[in-house]
């Protein structure tokens, strides 16, 4: 009986090793069509993607779950003397922003009266941002911004693509195009949504670009990920950092920047809040601007979805007197 | 125990076949799971060892029966899906990977580690060359191939313990009567 499978198999063996070979040169050719059609369209297999993480999110979460709770056992371990200095230095570091925040809010009430006296009214986008901030700050959603926390779940984003993935999906109301948000500044924002996880491109990435304001310069930019990475002088840790878009800009702005100016988002785009911290120009030479971004990426856990219904900058513009004057009942 | 085993492969055959295809899958999908997982590693986690595509390396060139081409094709579609790296990006280099054992297969079975180690080698050196290859022809521009270099190198060193481990598995799997049936298919 052995004897007549192994005949059996000696006559079918060249056959089946043929097709093997035809069938792994196939797999091949479509594999290289799907990376074509990827190129093409980014948003080629995102559902069958999305269905994967779907998957696996039971898995990732316990995983990452784990390494969290680790985490927080061997932060416990640090020393009294550590956690005095730290607190001291908290301490002052709230004395300060109390101190600012006072300032922000004379500063704005002083700023309504004198818009009342204008022929004109309209909400500004730094209006819009400090409401937002202070939504941050005090834990409630303001007017139509929801937010919602997630924890990040599967981090690869350190070979061929700079996306996270995080522990909410459809059921919990993300959508494509949300903004993610950490305590720190912009992390990024949802581009593939799953029922119970969604994946967050982050700023870094290539394919990300933002609308940005240059504070101090007052220039409008766009910034854009790279895959090139600084290093840390202090720390001597490597980061990613972001491009500052030449293609947007006129020779002589370039000029405009300095080194440590803070690099905002201007909300243009209408899908992030206006005011969020992205970071500072690290380094300018001749032919570009490098922000280094406040969010660490190599340590994102806890984030924030914001739910942003987007301001109307041009609305504002109109409004500002560009186009037409409204009465000072219309608002 | 033999005898034991014998009549559960009488009764359950088909079912132990299966065990045998899914347990592997499953040490794969949990390996997959934890590489993608944050670790809380941070940067740190570029260099850890690609240990889910060791071990896919290991059954291709210890038992390549239990994987067949479009399972390969899974795999690396899967892989692609998880770590949100272009769709085809793994595919390639699996599949590439797998034609190449296949075609070493001859040299190895039979042979020591050594020779074992050595074609995981030139596997691994293959999986990450391609991806880095065909990355860098996605992205239109040479992608820095220090980490590709790194993580090679990592997934190499380890193989060993990933070896050691499948190995332990596979003579728990294929312990008793079965394991002449399946020296047959792989001769095949």
């Amino acid at each position: 009986m052995a004897r007549r499978r192994r005949n059996i198999s000696v006559a079918v063996s060249p056959l089946m090793a043929w097709l093997q070979r035809f069938a792994v040169f196939l797999l091949i050719i479509v594999a290289v069509g799907m990376l074509v059609w990827n190129r093409m369209d980014a948003r080629f297999g995102s559902n069958a993607r999305m269905l994967v993480a779907d998957v696996m999110s039971p898995l990732l979460n316990i995983f990452s779950q784990s390494s969290a709770s680790v985490s927080q056992v061997t932060e416990r371990f640090r020393t009294y003397e550590e956690l005095a200095v730290e607190n001291k230095r908290l301490k002052d570091r709230i004395r300060i922003l109390n101190a600012k925040a006072q300032t922000l809010d004379e500063l704005l009430a002083e700023n309504d009266r004198l818009r009342m006296m204008l022929p004109i009214r309209y909400k500004t986008a730094a209006a819009e941002q400090w409401n937002w901030t202070r939504s941050l700050e005090t834990g409630r959603d303001i007017g139509e911004t929801k937010r919602m926390m997630a924890f990040v779940v599967a981090d690869h984003s350190r070979r061929y693509s700079r996306s996270v993935l995080i522990n909410l999906g459809r059921n919990e109301s993300v959508r494509q195009g949300l903004a993610v948000v950490n305590d720190r500044g912009l992390v990024g924002r949802v581009r593939e949504v799953g029922a119970n996880a969604a994946r967050v491109l982050l700023i870094t990435d290539p394919n990300s670009q933002i609308p940005v304001i240059i504070e101090r310069a007052e220039l409008n930019a766009f910034v854009r990920g790279t895959r090139d990475s600084g290093f840390d002088m202090e720390t001597g840790l490597p980061f990613d950092y972001l491009r500052v878009e030449q293609d947007f800009m006129l020779p002589q702005d370039l000029e405009k920047i300095q080194e440590g100016d803070r690099v905002i988002t201007s909300g243009a785009d209408g899908v992030f809040p206006p005011g969020l911290l992205i970071g500072f120009i690290s380094e300018i030479t001749p032919a570009e601007a490098r922000i280094r971004p406040t969010v660490d990426f190599d340590q994102l856990s806890n984030v924030l979805v914001v739910d942003y219904p987007g301001v109307d900058i041009n609305s504002d513009l109109i409004a500002a007197g560009a186009v037409g004057l409204q009465g000072l009942d219309g608002n | 125990m033999q005898a034991v085993l014998l009549i559960l492969d009488i009764l359950l055959g088909g079912v132990l076949r299966r065990i045998r295809i899914l347990v592997p899958m499953l040490v794969f999908l949990v390996l997959l799971a934890l590489d993608a997982s944050s670790l809380g590693l941070g940067r740190g986690i570029a260099f850890l060892p690609d240990l889910a595509f060791a071990t896919a390396l290991f059954w291709f060139i210890r038992h390549p029966s239990i994987i067949p081409i479009p399972l390969v094709f899974i795999i690396g579609f899967w892989t692609d899906a998880l770590n949100g790296t272009p769709m085809g990006l793994s595919i390639i280099a699996y599949l590439t990977v797998f034609y190449l054992i296949g075609s070493l297969r001859a040299d190895v079975e039979g042979t020591g580690f050594m020779v074992h180690w050595g074609a995981a080698v030139t596997g691994i050196a293959t999986y990450f060359g391609v991806q880095w290859a065909f990355n860098s022809a996605y992205e239109l521009q040479v992608s820095p191939p220090f980490q590709d270099m790194i993580r090679a190198a990592m997934t190499a060193l380890t193989y060993p313990l990933v070896y050691l481990f499948n190995s332990v598995l596979r003579s728990f799997l294929w312990r008793g009567t079965l394991q002449s049936e399946d020296r047959y298919i792989d001769s095949t």
